[in-house]
C-alpha cells in the first residue's frame, strides 16, 4: 500500500490556453479537468464511458474523459464546454439549447454541446438522421431528446443564414 | 483506482523490451476504452501499464498488397471513415461504424479491441470472415497469427504477455463478394451486440459460390460457422436453403444468460440474423 | 398543440416562451451541480457497502484503515444514535426515523445489497477507497426474500426482526408486510354480479431506476461557531436540514443546506443518503469532506421505483358500463417500509366512475434497496394494470378503447375510489382531445417488412399533483428589474415558470425577473421539488409576493402623486391615477423612486397548499413489432394531456415528453436483473441501459388547458403525470399488433418472442376476440 502515488507531470492546452499539473498516475481526464484544473463543466456521470456527459474534444477526437487516463492528454489539445463561446459570444448551439430548451436538469448538457459542436465541425450540414445517430452517445433522462435534436438541427439552420 | 507503474514508450521496440521485462503483472493500453472502465471497476489491477500513446505512427490505413494493413492504433472511426477501406472492404468500415457510439469509435484502436478479447466486439466476426490475420511482436521476434486462431476463451487471447499485436492484415473483400454486418441490439441503440453477424457471399447463376458466416457475442469466442458455409457450397441461392444452413448455428454457439437474453433466446437469434444475413447477401427477398 | 377549454383571460408573460434565466450558466459550463463544490483542505469520503443482501455482521474492525496515512476519519453505524420511531413527511414519502440511522449504516445486520457499512474521509478519493479495502467485516450470511410473493409466504425469513406492521386487524409482528390498507366502496360482489363481461389478470412488475445522470452527492462542513453547512444535489434542502438535525440531534437552525443544481432526480434525491455521512466524517476529521457515489451504489443503494404484482378485477355490463373493479396490489418496500403502495392504490381507479370497488394494498419488505418516489410513484405499476384491464374490457365488449373510457370517464363531483370528491378535472376534455389527435386518426400503416406486424394502443393515467410549503422572496430594484429568492430547487426550468408568475403580476417581462434558489438560511421553508407541485405552489409564492410588491408600488405612487392610495389602478405594467390621466408611471418609474418614497421595497409570499388538482394523461403508442425477435419498436407517440395552465409551454412539452420517454424505457428494456442471492448484474450504464436518442420517436404533445380553480392561473402540476400510461399504452399496442396481452414487465425481445412462440399466454382472454383489427373502424 503506498500513500504516495507515483506521480505524473501532464502539460496540455485546455481551450487554447496551455495548462500543466502533476497528477497521481491513476489520474482520470475528467478529474484532472475538474479538480485539478477547476473546469467542472466537464460532468463525470456513469464512469464507463456511456453517458456522455463527460464528452470532451482531444486532439480533434470526441472523447470520453470519464475512461481516459490523464497522462494521455499530454502533449494534447482539449476542448471542453468551457471553451465554446468565444470573445462573450455563445456558440451557435449553446444559444439554440437555450432557445428552444434543450435542456431541462442541463448535467447532460456540457457533454452534448461539446458532442454537437463536433458533428457540426466535421459535418455542417447533417441531416436528422445523421444528428440522431451522431447524438445518441450521449444520454439525457430529463427531455426525451426532442427539444435536444430540435436545437441542434435549428443551429444549423442558423449557422447557415 | 489503484496504483501502478505506468511505461510510456517512444517505440514499439521499446514497449515490447518493458513487456519482456514484466510480463504477466502488465497491460497495454491504447484508446483505453476497455482497459480504463475494468481498472476503474477493479476488475483488473495491473502493476504496470505500458501505455503506447507516445509511439509514433502505428495508426496508418494502407494497402501495400492484396491486403490492407491497418496499424494497431488507428481508432475505429478511422477505419469507418477511411475512403480505402471503403473501397477495398467495405464490410469492414460497416461494421466498425456499429460499434458503440461515435466517441467510443473515436477513441477505441483496432489493436486494442482485438486484443481485448471480448467476443461481442462487433469487428471480430467480421475480421474472422474476412480471414484476417494479426502480427504479434515480442523482444524475441515476431509472428502473425489468423485471427481465427487467436481466441481462447472469454477475454482471453494466444498473445503472450511479452506480445505487443501491433498490425491487423486484412485481405481485401472482392467486388463481387456481398457483404454484410448484422448486430442484434435488443435494448437500446448504443448496447453491445447481443448477436453479431458478419457474412459475405457470391451468387453465380443463383449458386453459391462462396459463402462465408462469423459470428460474436454468442460463445466465449467469437466463431466462424464453417458448417454454415459447407452447407450452402455451390447450393441453390434460396430462401429453403439459407434457413436450412442458418439452423445449423443453433449447435455452434454457446451463448450465456444475462441481461440481454437467455441462452436459448440469444441462439435462436443467431440462427434468426444469420439467416437475415445470408438473404442479404445472397440478394434473397423475403 | 394546445387546446384551451374556453376562451382565457389574456396574459402578457403566462403562455410565452421566454429562454430560461439560469440558461446561460447552463451551456457554458457554469453552473455548479453539487459534485463541483470545491475548499481548501476538502477531504473526499468513500462508504463500504455490503456484499450481501442479507447478512448478520459478526465483526466489524476498523482500526487498520484509521491507521492508514492519509486517513482522517472512519464512521461505522455505532456513530449515528437510534432514533425513536416517529413518521415524517418527505414530501413524496413517508419516512419512519426509527429507520433513519440504520437505512444510513447498518448496525448489526445488512438488509440488502449495497447496504453501507462503514465510511472514511481521506486525503483523496483513491486513498478513501482503498482504506476501504482495510476495514475487515465478518458477515454471517441469511436467508434472503427477493419477491413480494416470498416475502407473504409463512414462514419467510424476516428481513427486519422488529418490523411492527399495520394490517387490517390491527399491529403484526414476525411478519414482512408492513402495511395492508384496504378503501372499499359499495358492493363488488353485486357489481360483479351485474356485469357482461369480467376480466382478470395478474401483473408482475420489475424494480427499475429514475436514471438521473447526476449520481448523488453531498458535502459538509463545520463552522467554529458548532453551526454545520451542507452543499447537496437534492430536491429540497429543508428536509435535507430537518432530517440531517433529528439524525444528529442538533437544531436545525444550526443547520445550513445549501442545495446546487441538481442533474436530475425524478423523485429519487427525495431521501437522504450522505448528508449526514458527511457531517459525522466532517465533524470527526475537523475538515470538509465531500461524498460523490458512483454509478454502481447509485443503482445498488438509492431507491429505484419497486416491482411487484398487482391483481385486476373489471366487470362491465352490455351497455359498457363498469359495474365494479376490485385491485390488490403488493409493492416492494425494499428493505424498510415506505414503498409507493398508497399512491398506487389512490390512483389506480382515478380515471374512472365506479359504484363499487375494492383496493387492497401491501406495503412489503424483501432485501433490496429501499425503494423511493419515481415520477407519480406507484402510479405507473398500478396503471399498467388497470388499463391493460380496461382496454381488454372494451375489447370483449366490441367497444372502441377510447370511446369506452369516455363512457366510463370520472368527472368533477365523482367519488374517487379512495374516498375524494374530485373537483375540477380534464379528465374528458383529455380522452376527446385524444380521439381528436393527428395520430389517432391517422391511419398505422402497413408494416415495414412481412416478418413484423404493427399495432396501435391507448392508456389514461392520473397523477394528483401535490401542494404543500413554498416561499418566495422578492426586491425591486431602482432600476425596475426584480429580485426573487425562492425555495425550489430548479430540476428542470422552474425557475422560469416561478418568474413568469412573478413578471405576470408585476407588469414587467419575465426576464427583469432575477430568480435565485435560496437555501434554507436566505428563505422560507420550502418542501420538495417534487410531486409535480412546485410551478403550482411556489408559482402561487411568488404570485402573492408580487402581489405585494404591487400594494406596496401603489403606495409609492400616490406618495409621488401625493394622493391617496385608493384612487389609483395599475394595469399592465403602469400605475394610473383614476382622476387625472395625466398621472402614470410604469413600473420601471416607480422603482426609479424607491429613495424617495420610503427606501427599499420587498415582499414576501408564502404558501401550504391543497388543491393542486389532479392531471390526467392519455398516451397513444403505434408500435411495429419483429415477430421473429421480439424487438418492439415505437413509431409514433402521442401525450395529451390535462396540464391546468401552460406557464411556459416549451417546458411544459419537454415534461410530458420526458415522461413518456422514461415510461418507454420502463416498457421495454429497463429492470433490474436479479440473481436469487439478491445481487444485481447489470448495476451499470453498460448493462442497464436508457434510451437513447435513436430508440425514440418525437413524442408529440396536446396540452389541454383545463383551468385549476385553486389558483390564480389554473396551474395544474404537469412532470409526473406523463409517465402513468407509458407501459400499459404499449401492452395495449402489442395486444393490438399480436394478439397477446403481456402481463409482465418490461415486454423486452425475449418475453415477445416468447409469447408469439407459444402463441397467447392466455388462452381464455383472447377466445373473445381473435383479432384486435376487427374493432379498429377507424383505420
Amino acid at each position: 500500500m503506498t500513500t504516495e502515488p507515483r506521480s505524473v507531470n501532464v502539460r496540455l492546452t485546455v481551450n487554447g490556453t496551455p495548462r500543466e499539473a502533476a497528477v497521481p498516475v491513476y489520474r482520470t481526464l475528467v478529474d484532472l479537468l475538474r479538480y485539478d484544473l477547476g473546469l467542472t463543466g466537464t460532468k463525470e456521470a456513469c464512469g464507463v464511458g456511456v453517458c456522455g456527459a463527460c464528452t470532451v474534444v482531444v486532439n480533434g477526437n470526441l472523447t470520453a474523459s470519464c475512461i481516459t487516463l490523464a497522462f494521455k492528454a499530454d502533449g494534447a489539445t482539449v476542448e471542453t464546454v468551457e471553451g465554446m463561446a468565444r470573445d462573450g459570444e455563445l456558440h451557435p448551439l449553446q444559444a439554440s439549447f437555450i432557445e428552444h430548451g434543450g435542456f431541462q436538469c442541463g448535467a447532460c448538457t456540457p457533454g452534448q454541446l461539446v458532442a454537437a459542436k463536433a458533428l457540426l465541425d466535421s459535418n455542417p450540414e447533417p441531416t436528422e438522421d445523421e444528428v440522431r445517430r451522431w447524438m445518441s452517445g450521449n444520454l439525457c433522462r430529463c427531455t426525451g431528446y426532442a427539444q435536444i435534436l430540435d436545437a441542434i438541427v435549428k443551429a444549423t439552420a442558423a449557422r447557415e443564414a | 483506482m489503484h496504483d501502478f507503474e505506468l511505461h510510456a514508450p517512444d517505440s514499439i521496440h521499446e514497449a515490447v523490451e518493458i513487456l519482456a521485462e514484466h510480463g504477466g503483472s502488465t497491460r497495454v493500453l491504447a484508446g483505453g476504452t476497455a482497459l480504463t472502465t475494468m481498472v476503474k471497476q477493479s476488475l483488473v489491477r495491473p502493476d504496470h501499464i505500458v501505455s503506447l500513446h507516445r509511439v509514433p505512427g502505428w495508426s496508418h490505413v494502407a494497402r501495400l498488397g492484396p491486403e490492407i494493413n491497418i496499424g494497431m492504433l488507428a481508432t475505429h472511426r478511422a477505419i469507418e471513415t477511411s475512403p480505402l477501406i471503403r473501397e477495398h472492404a467495405p464490410l469492414l468500415a460497416d461494421t466498425y461504424a456499429q460499434v458503440a457510439t461515435v466517441r467510443i469509435r473515436s477513441m477505441a484502436t483496432v489493436g486494442g479491441g482485438i486484443a481485448h478479447g471480448d467476443p461481442a466486439q462487433d469487428p471480430l466476426p467480421t475480421l474472422l470472415a474476412l480471414n484476417a490475420r494479426v502480427r504479434l511482436l515480442s523482444a524475441t521476434g515476431e509472428r502473425q497469427v489468423p485471427v481465427g486462431d487467436l481466441f481462447r476463451d472469454f477475454f482471453d487471447t494466444d498473445i503472450g504477455p511479452d506480445e505487443l499485436l501491433i498490425e491487423v492484415q486484412v485481405p481485401a473483400q472482392p467486388h463481387d463478394l456481398e457483404g454484410v454486418y448484422l448486430k442484434f441490439l435488443p435494448r437500446s441503440e448504443d448496447d453491445y451486440a447481443t448477436v453479431g453477424v458478419a457474412a459475405l457471399a457470391r451468387v453465380e447463376r443463383g449458386r453459391f459460390q462462396e459463402a462465408r458466416v462469423a459470428l460474436g457475442a454468442v460463445g466465449p469466442v467469437p466463431l466462424r460457422a464453417t458448417a454454415v458455409e459447407q452447407a450452402l457450397q455451390g447450393r441453390k441461392a434460396d430462401a429453403a436453403t439459407v434457413r436450412k444452413a442458418a439452423e445449423l448455428v443453433g449447435d455452434l454457439v454457446d451463448p450465456v444468460d444475462d441481461a440481454r437474453g437467455s441462452a436459448d433466446y440469444k441462439r435462436d437469434m443467431a440462427v434468426v440474423f444469420t439467416r437475415r444475413a445470408l438473404e442479404q447477401v445472397a440478394g434473397i427477398p423475403r | 398543440m394546445t387546446i384551451t377549454e374556453k376562451p382565457q383571460q389574456q396574459y402578457k408573460v403566462i403562455g410565452t416562451r421566454p429562454i430560461r434565466h439560469d440558461g446561460l450558466e447552463k451551456v457554458t459550463g457554469r453552473a455548479v451541480y453539487g459534485a463541483d463544490v470545491k475548499f481548501p483542505g476538502l477531504l473526499w469520503g468513500a462508504v463500504l457497502r455490503s456484499p450481501h443482501a442479507h447478512a448478520r455482521i459478526k465483526k466489524l474492525d476498523v482500526s487498520k484503515a484509521a491507521k492508514m496515512p492519509g486517513v482522517f476519519a472512519v464512521m461505522t453505524g455505532a456513530d449515528l444514535v437510534d432514533l425513536e420511531s416517529k413518521l415524517v413527511d418527505m414530501g413524496e414519502e413517508i419516512d419512519n426515523l426509527a429507520y433513519t440511522t440504520k437505512k444510513l449504516m447498518a448496525d448489526d445486520k445488512v438488509v440488502y445489497k449495497g447496504h453501507p457499512v462503514a465510511a472514511v474521509a481521506a486525503v483523496d478519493l483513491n486513498t478513501a477507497q482503498e482504506a476501504l479495502k482495510l476495514i475487515a467485516v465478518a458477515y454471517e450470511p441469511l436467508p434472503v426474500v427477493l419477491t413480494v410473493e416470498e416475502a407473504m409466504a409463512p414462514g419467510a425469513p424476516l428481513v427486519l426482526d422488529d418490523l411492527v406492521g399495520e394490517h387490517l386487524t390491527g399491529e403484526a409482528r414476525n411478519t414482512n408486510i408492513a402495511k395492508h390498507t384496504r378503501y372499499e366502496f359499495g358492493d363488488t360482489a353485486k357489481g360483479f354480479a351485474r356485469a357482461a363481461v369480467t376480466v382478470e389478470r395478474t401483473f408482475k412488475l420489475t424494480m427499475v431506476h429514475q436514471g438521473y445522470i447526476e449520481p448523488q452527492n453531498a458535502t459538509a462542513q463545520w463552522n467554529q461557531d458548532g453551526k454545520l453547512t451542507v452543499w447537496t444535489s437534492t430536491q429540497g434542502a429543508f428536509n435535507v436540514r430537518d432530517a440531517v438535525a433529528s439524525i444528529l440531534k442538533m437544531p436545525e437552525s444550526n443547520i445550513r443546506v445549501i442545495p446546487l443544481e441538481i442533474g436530475g432526480g425524478f423523485g429519487g434525491k427525495i431521501p437522504i443518503y450522505l448528508e449526514p455521512v458527511a457531517a459525522v466524517l466532517a465533524r470527526k476529521a475537523g475538515r470538509p469532506v465531500k461524498l460523490v457515489m458512483d454509478r454502481k451504489s447509485v443503482f445498488e443503494a438509492t431507491g429505484p421505483t419497486p416491482g411487484g404484482t398487482i391483481r385486476v378485477k373489471v366487470g362491465a355490463d352490455s351497455a359498457g358500463n363498469i359495474t365494479a373493479a376490485e385491485a390488490d396490489l403488493r409493492y416492494e418496500a425494499g428493505a424498510y417500509p415506505g414503498s409507493p403502495v398508497g399512491a398506487g392504490a389512490q390512483c389506480i381507479f382515478a380515471p374512472y366512475r365506479l359504484p363499487n370497488s375494492r383496493i387492497d394494498a401491501y406495503d412489503v419488505v424483501v432485501n433490496k434497496p429501499k425503494t423511493a418516489a419515481y415520477r407519480a410513484p406507484g402510479a405507473t405499476q398500478a396503471a399498467f394494470a388497470m388499463e391493460s384491464v380496461v382496454d381488454e374490457v372494451a375489447e370483449r365488449l366490441g367497444i372502441d378503447p377510447l370511446e369506452f373510457r369516455l363512457r366510463n370517464a370520472s368527472r368533477e363531483g365523482d367519488r374517487r375510489a379512495d374516498g375524494p370528491i374530485f373537483p375540477r378535472i380534464g379528465n374528458v376534455q383529455v380522452l376527446q382531445a385524444a380521439k381528436r389527435s393527428a395520430q389517432w386518426n391517422a391511419p398505422l400503416g402497413a408494416p415495414s417488412a412481412p416478418h413484423k406486424k404493427r399495432g396501435r394502443g391507448v392508456a389514461n393515467g392520473f397523477w394528483f399533483n401535490g401542494g404543500m410549503k413554498s416561499s418566495c422572496n422578492l426586491a425591486v430594484n431602482k432600476d425596475g428589474t426584480v429580485a426573487m429568492v425562492e425555495g425550489s430547487v430548479d430540476i428542470g426550468g422552474t425557475r422560469a415558470s416561478i418568474a413568469m408568475q412573478a413578471a405576470e403580476v408585476l407588469g414587467i417581462p419575465a426576464e427583469d425577473v432575477h430568480p435565485t434558489v435560496g437555501d434554507t438560511d436566505t428563505v422560507g421553508q420550502t418542501d420538495v421539488t417534487g410531486g409535480s407541485r412546485t410551478t403550482f405552489a411556489t408559482g402561487y409564492a411568488a404570485y402573492l409576493a408580487a402581489t405585494n410588491v404591487v400594494k406596496q408600488m401603489m403606495g409609492r405612487a400616490a406618495k409621488l402623486w401625493e394622493i391617496d392610495e385608493s384612487g389609483i389602478e395599475f394595469k399592465d405594467g403602469t400605475f394610473f391615477s383614476k382622476s387625472d390621466p395625466e398621472l402614470r408611471l410604469t413600473f420601471k418609474q416607480v422603482a426609479e423612486k424607491l429613495d424617495e418614497t420610503g427606501g427599499p421595497l420587498s415582499a414576501t409570499g408564502t404558501v401550504n397548499m391543497r388543491g393542486a388538482g389532479g392531471a390526467f394523461s392519455t398516451q397513444i403508442a403505434d408500435v411495429e413489432v419483429d415477430t421473429e425477435t421480439g424487438k418492439v419498436d415505437v413509431l409514433r407517440w402521442t401525450v395529451v394531456q390535462d396540464v391546468g395552465k401552460a406557464i411556459h409551454p416549451a417546458y411544459v412539452e419537454g415534461q410530458m415528453q420526458g415522461g413518456a420517454a422514461q415510461g418507454i424505457g420502463w416498457a421495454l428494456n429497463e429492470e433490474y436483473f436479479w440473481d436469487d442471492k439478491g445481487n444485481m448484474h447489470n448495476s451499470s450504464f453498460l448493462d442497464y441501459r436508457m434510451p437513447t436518442a435513436l430508440d425514440l420517436p418525437k413524442i408529440e404533445t396536446v396540452l389541454v388547458e383545463v383551468p385549476n380553480p385553486n389558483h390564480p392561473y389554473g396551474v395544474r402540476g404537469v412532470g409526473e403525470a406523463p409517465i402513468v400510461a407509458p407501459v400499459a399504452a404499449i401492452a395495449n399496442a402489442l395486444r393490438d399488433a399480436l394478439g397477446t396481452r403481456f402481463t409482465e414487465t418490461p415486454m423486452k425481445p425475449s418475453r415477445v418472442l416468447a409469447a408469439i412462440k407459444g402463441g397467447t399466454l392466455d388462452g381464455a382472454a383472447t377466445a373473445a376476440s381473435s383479432n384486435g383489427a376487427s374493432r379498429r373502424g377507424r383505420r
